[in-house]
């Protein structure tokens, strides 16, 4: 399928280059690929802290390769496709996704634009932070990278990432709160009310935010809206909405009470002066999901109602002795709230363990195509305070 | 050993002397083709700016065929270098100019007039440094210590790029808006004649001074490629 979306976009832009008068066509591109060095501790594994558990010892490769094109067609219309190859899961360098293939519409002197296709979603200001150089830590946030027991196949499962369910040919391992590469299917209507002060968007996708659904998947619906307010210079803050379901496409047994969907309420802030940063996200995550119980090979006779909260924080300084040199600091922490029956696995009732994480890092612009990030993270599973999923990244990303 | 020093400072001194004599002047027109947009070219990342009124004015302000510096660099005598402070202003999201020559050892003025912070830096080797965040109004001021260009970008906002043309030379000049230049006062001596924008090729030639002549060059520039 995807193979398939990038020929259709390839033949796309191919038309629209060939299209008799558009010879003067331009095409804007930028490309950036990141080469990383890596280590995990003894419980890494991709679900945890995006290390695969077959490499935790330390390893050296090209992770990441990007080609990104803007095609201004007219002065209304705008073609954006983005090819991505990334390590499948952590592992080998053989996924390819388009994490964008859209037409915007943006009518000359207008504040609004709609825009169509594949796009990067509008919850939460990660989702924004798509290129290296905008993120100041190389691992993703909790909410975006750690899998939590609700798989977009299954539903609630205990002990998701213990037991493993093969499923489609693959393990079913949960999913995140907010699909990690932060893209979506669908139409987008984004409205700059006031372009210093205020901007709203709101998104028709066909999935809620913790699932990728194929593009042309219409067995869900999500949608979600974001509100933009700068009070200050200094000061950036957002509010984010979505509501969705997911799950429609599983093919086991069993029959489920209600559709599976997902509540996502978040608010993020950006703070700076001078040389320092402030930045963080709150993320509250309301699931009405049907429980799987693999024992059995079906669904518990009633769904549950799950939530769950993630938070994330960082303070950034740059050095204004060492031009292109800055670093951070940042504290996550993940908690779930506790299941409907209190008969789980987990202590306190709960759906799942929480988790806490310590981000540094170290960056360095070496010069406008090179930039340099050393990252350190220390994550502890409450209840599992043996469990070691510390990791050591470094990664040199090239970009033009 | 002291004989040496001193014929060393005669000498030095016979070639300020020769270049503070004269007073030449050089005249002409830049020649430029049209610029096509090209079909391939570097972006700027996810979120290209819309081109409202504002911007399509600044573009036109900032325009290539506007904003070429003409410059005449000594080869036989070294001259005394004046700072030329300039200002460079962010408005809309864009440097104004986004290419503007000075002397080396000016400094440069950053104004910001958005309603938003911009965080000027420079990665260029020689001449790194960065601003920080800096708020509307603000003015803070960097001296080039630096010869040739200095790239300038911000932090906050990927589409926003400068270029700042440092000289050793205290002769030089902007196109006028009729497309002509002219440099006056110039002493007598052996020049590098320089044209340049960033999106021209470097011109350059060769060039004599003397005896109060006024010398009319036209200069024919290409796109790069």
């Amino acid at each position: 399928m995807k193979f398939l979306l990038l020929k259709l976009a390839l033949c796309g832009l191919f038309m629209v280059v060939s299209l008799p008068g558009r010879s003067q066509i331009a095409i804007r591109w930028n490309a950036w690929a990141d080469v990383e060095w890596s280590a995990g501790q003894e419980n890494s594994h991709y679900y945890y802290n995006q290390i695969h558990k077959d490499y935790r010892d330390a390893r050296v490769g090209l992770s990441e390769a990007n080609i990104l094109l803007n095609m201004q067609i007219d002065t209304s219309f705008r073609l954006q496709v983005r090819g991505q190859l990334i390590r499948k899961y952590g592992a080998g360098l053989r996924q390819f996704n388009l994490p964008a293939a859209n037409v915007r519409y943006a009518p000359g002197n207008q504040r609004w634009s709609v825009t169509a296709g594949r796009f990067v979603a509008n919850f939460g200001n990660f989702s924004e932070k798509q290129h290296p150089k905008d993120r100041i830590f190389i691992n993703f946030p909790l909410s975006y990278a750690y899998y939590v027991n609700i798989s977009p196949k299954l539903g609630f499962v205990e002990e998701m990432g213990e037991t493993m369910i093969p499923l489609d040919g693959e393990a079913q391992w949960g999913s995140t709160l907010v699909y990690y590469a932060a893209y979506v299917n669908g139409l987008r209507f984004d409205w700059k009310i006031n372009p210093e002060k205020l901007e709203w968007s709101m998104a028709l996708t066909n999935a809620a935010p913790n699932m990728l659904a194929p593009p042309l998947d219409f067995g869900n619906l999500g949608i979600s809206s974001r509100l933009t307010l700068r009070p200050g210079y200094f000061w950036q803050q957002g509010f984010s909405l979505s509501y969705g379901t997911f799950l429609a496409d599983s093919s086991l047994e069993g029959e489920i009470d209600s559709a599976p969907r997902q509540l996502l309420v978040g608010t993020d802030m950006q703070l700076g002066y001078g040389f320092w940063e402030l930045s963080g996200q709150l993320i509250g995550a309301f699931y009405r999901t049907p429980q799987y119980l693999p024992d059995a090979g079906t669904f518990a006779a009633a769904s549950q109602n799950l939530h769950s909260l993630a938070m994330d924080i960082s303070l950034k300084y740059e050095f204004p002795f060492l031009s292109g040199v800055y670093a951070a600091y940042g504290f996550e922490w993940l908690t779930f709230g506790q299941k409907d029956e209190s008969t789980t696995a987990y202590p306190e009732g709960k759906w799942d363990h929480p988790v806490v994480r310590h981000n540094m890092a170290l960056g360095y612009k070496l010069n406008r195509f090179l930039l340099l990030r050393i990252n350190y993270m220390q994550q502890r599973v409450d209840q599992h305070p043996a469990w070691a999923q510390n990791t050591w990244r470094s990664v040199l990303t090239v970009h033009f | 050993m002291r004989i040496t020093i001193l014929l060393v400072l005669l000498l030095g001194f016979c070639r300020v002397t020769n270049a503070q004599s004269g007073n030449n002047s050089l005249q002409g027109k830049i020649l430029i083709p049209e610029i096509s947009d090209k079909t391939l070219s570097r972006g700027t990342g996810y979120k290209p700016e819309a081109l409202t009124e504002e911007k399509k004015r600044l573009d036109r302000l900032n325009a290539p065929e506007k904003n070429i510096y003409i410059s005449l660099h000594p080869v036989n005598f070294v001259p005394e270098l004046q700072p030329t402070d300039v200002q460079i202003t962010q408005r809309s999201k864009t440097f104004l100019p986004n290419f503007i020559a000075i002397t080396q050892g000016s400094k440069v003025y950053f104004l910001n007039e958005d309603e938003h912070y911009h965080n000027i830096h420079s990665l260029t080797p020689r001449a790194r440094f960065n601003i920080g965040r800096r708020p509307p109004g603000n003015v803070y001021a960097q001296k080039i210590t630096k010869v040739g260009l200095v790239q300038l970008g911000c932090d906050i906002h990927a589409e926003m790029a400068a270029v700042v043309l440092s000289l050793d030379t205290p002769y030089f000049t902007k196109i006028s808006a009729d497309g002509t230049y002219e440099l006056d006062h110039l002493p007598d001596g052996q020049y590098e004649l320089r044209a340049f924008h960033p999106l021209f090729q470097p011109y350059k030639e060769q060039i004599q001074l003397e005896q109060g002549k006024v010398v009319n060059k036209d200069i024919n520039l290409r796109p790069r490629t």
